[in-house]
């Protein structure tokens, strides 16, 4: 049974780029959520630093961060609202910005993988097959402007159910990968929305370094108001 | 014949103006080395900063200094022949070269650490920092070379550096997304200061612009001087030339705690030259005060004889100023012979701690220090001497006659 499942989709044709990005985009980023989540980084040195947050994601580029623990942090914000980013520290009780591609809190995800996911928007390229991995796709993929994240990806997806990451690969313009993510414990969140629970970010220049995120719950029915995302609201 | 008497009596009673002459000689000489090696100190630390590193002055386009922190390429310039002719053709500008300054993330392909990057052009780096060099123990950079690395001594050995081992940099480039390059060991920083040591890293112009998108554009131009004691007049004549879409910056608005520095210095130089000259007057009215109670009969023969009271004190102070001449002559003479020796020796290299390079000093001796010093030994002297002096000529000749 399971040979007949794999010759069928191995036979299949590959879907269209944007459909299969449509998919990842729907799992990885539906279009308003509130979710928990842990981000361990572990740095060169061998010690580990972890930030327990709680994420708001809106439509139209909109999302903010509640960071919970370690103590240093709590009370500290983020938001990103369109292309601007700001960080609101509660010591200082003021908000400053931040560059979209600084890494998010130290860590090996930048602001963008965390605050801002919409390959469909972002990334264009094919969709092949992969001999050595017959039930993912793998999407090739070209940055379509200069704000993306990355100058190139490549991303394997299931194929069923489609869309959802297993491994991503990052490139810079000179063809370097600086870094990877693999996608694991793939978990129903609820509300049909049936995701990866950890992602395990590495930085493939400096391959002592990595960072994992967690996801703890994910909310896609939560009510999310339009006024959490203005600069005023910071720090209440 | 006061003056000639002054000098029989000084070579007469050898040992007592050996001590005096002794003690001004220390003062002297201490005070002359101490403010060559305070101020060439000093001097070292500007020159080095100058001619290595900062430049006299440097050119941003305008606003660079205000936003530089969030968006350090943004305010960049691009490279025009046309620009730099008339900042060469400012009079007092000896020379200038491109640079682009970031920061980025070095690896070695399992570890990596921030560093802070200069990327220089090879062809005219040395028109502007003649000694940018001075402390790279390697290979220099060469017109050419576009993937070549000098890497801060520390640095270099956190990243365990040698043969084999990959060397990566990553920044944010122009546009604002992460870019990574191959970088190759050419040198080590070894001179650096040790925060400098722990972050410094030198690129060529060319990497720099191939990492960031940056192809015909630098962060600045650094500027050198003929004469750097002209800089502020040079930084006017500059600011008319190049107009308001450009800032000119001077050392001292680059570099101010190197400025406040060199001003903490001198004036604790002043204070412990002071010192040095103090203790050395105290010997010399010791000792002068013990000759006029030692002499008190000879006083009394010589106003015995005719000698009036106002020629017995100038004849003591004559004594304490050929003591200080000679004290001081020959104080001068050492001081600035070990100067010249240290000089000559190539400066005096000053380690920085346990492996963490080394500072190289060139001992310097401004003109009009021997002057302020020798003056003020001699003047100090005779201030000295004044007292005992007037002691010798209020003596009464029947009573400094009948002393014991």
């Amino acid at each position: 049974m399971t040979h007949v499942l794999l010759a069928l989709l191995l036979s299949a044709d590959p879907p269209a780029t944007q459909a299969v990005l449509a998919k990842y985009d729907a799992a990885m980023a539906p279009m308003a959520f509130k979710a928990v989540a842990i981000m361990t980084a572990h740095r060169d040195d061998g010690s580990t630093r972890g930030y327990k947050m709680t994420i708001l994601k809106g439509a139209d580029d909109k999302s903010r961060i509640w960071f919970q623990e370690p103590a240093a942090v709590r009370g500290q914000e983020m938001l990103r609202n369109g292309e601007n980013f700001w960080v609101y520290m509660p010591n200082l009780k003021r908000a400053m910005r931040l560059a979209s591609r600084d890494n998010f809190q130290g860590g090996d995800f930048n602001n963008a993988d965390v605050l801002r996911a919409n390959y469909a928007r972002d990334y264009d390229g094919t969709v092949k097959e992969d001999a050595a991995k017959p039930d993912q796709w793998l999407l090739e993929l070209k940055a379509k402007t200069a704000d993306s994240a990355y100058d190139s990806v490549k991303l394997w997806v299931l194929r069923e159910p489609l869309g959802i990451p297993v491994r991503g690969e990052y490139y810079t313009s000179s063809g370097k990968m600086l870094r990877s993510a693999d996608f694991s414990d793939v978990k129903d969140f609820g509300n049909g929305l049936k995701r990866p629970a950890k992602t395990t970010m590495r930085n493939e220049i400096a391959t002592q370094r990595f960072s994992e995120m967690q996801w703890e719950s994910v909310d896609s029915a939560a009510a999310v108001s339009d006024g959490k995302f203005g600069l005023s609201d910071l720090g209440h | 014949m006061l003056l000639r008497l002054a000098l029989r009596n000084v070579f007469r009673a050898r040992a007592r103006s050996a001590i005096t002459v002794g003690a001004l000689f220390f003062g002297v000489m201490m005070s002359l080395l101490l403010s060559a090696f305070v101020m060439g100190a000093g001097e070292s630390l500007v020159s080095e900063a100058i001619e290595s590193r900062v430049g006299a002055l440097q050119v941003h386009r305008a606003g660079y200094f205000e936003k530089r922190d969030r968006q350090p390429l943004v305010f960049n310039l691009t490279r025009d022949a046309a620009v730099e002719a008339k900042v060469l053709a400012t009079p007092n500008v000896k020379g200038l070269t491109p640079r682009i300054s970031f920061n980025g993330l070095l690896t070695n392909g399992s570890r990596g650490t921030i560093a802070i990057i200069t990327a220089i052009d090879p062809e005219t780096v040395r028109d502007a920092l003649p000694k940018v060099d001075m402390y790279l123990e390697g290979v220099t950079l060469k017109p050419g070379d576009r993937n070549g690395a000098h890497v801060g001594l520390e640095l270099n050995r956190a990243l365990d550096l040698k043969p084999g081992v990959p060397l990566m940099l990553q920044a944010q480039g122009l546009g604002g997304r992460d870019n990574a390059m191959d970088l190759e060991p050419r040198g080590i920083l070894a001179g650096q200061n040790p925060l400098e040591g722990k972050r410094a890293v030198t690129v060529p112009l060319a990497f720099a612009q191939a990492l960031l998108g940056m192809e015909g554009k630098v962060t600045e131009y650094v500027v050198a001087l003929k004469e750097v004691e002209r800089l502020d007049e040079t930084a006017v004549a500059l600011r008319g030339v190049l107009g308001p879409d450009f800032e000119v910056s001077t050392w001292e608005e680059l570099r101010p705690g190197l400025r406040d520095a060199r001003l903490f210095q001198r004036i604790i130089l002043g204070g412990i030259s002071f010192f040095f000259l103090v203790i050395a007057l105290f010997g010399v009215a010791n000792t002068l005060l013990m000759t006029v109670l030692e002499r008190t009969r000879e006083i009394g023969t010589l106003l015995a004889v005719g000698m009036t009271r106002s020629m017995v004190a100038r004849l003591f102070m004559f004594e304490a100023l050929l003591q200080a001449v000679l004290g001081a002559a020959v104080g001068l003479g050492l001081a600035e012979l070990l100067v010249h020796l240290a000089r000559s020796g190539g400066g005096v290299t000053v380690s920085m701690g346990a492996g963490q390079g080394y500072f190289r000093m060139m001992p310097t001796l401004l003109p009009a220090v021997p002057f302020i010093v020798v003056g003020a030994a001699c003047i100090g002297s005779m201030l000295a001497a004044l007292s005992p002096a007037l002691r010798a000529a209020r003596m009464r000749p029947v009573e400094a006659l009948s002393s014991p």
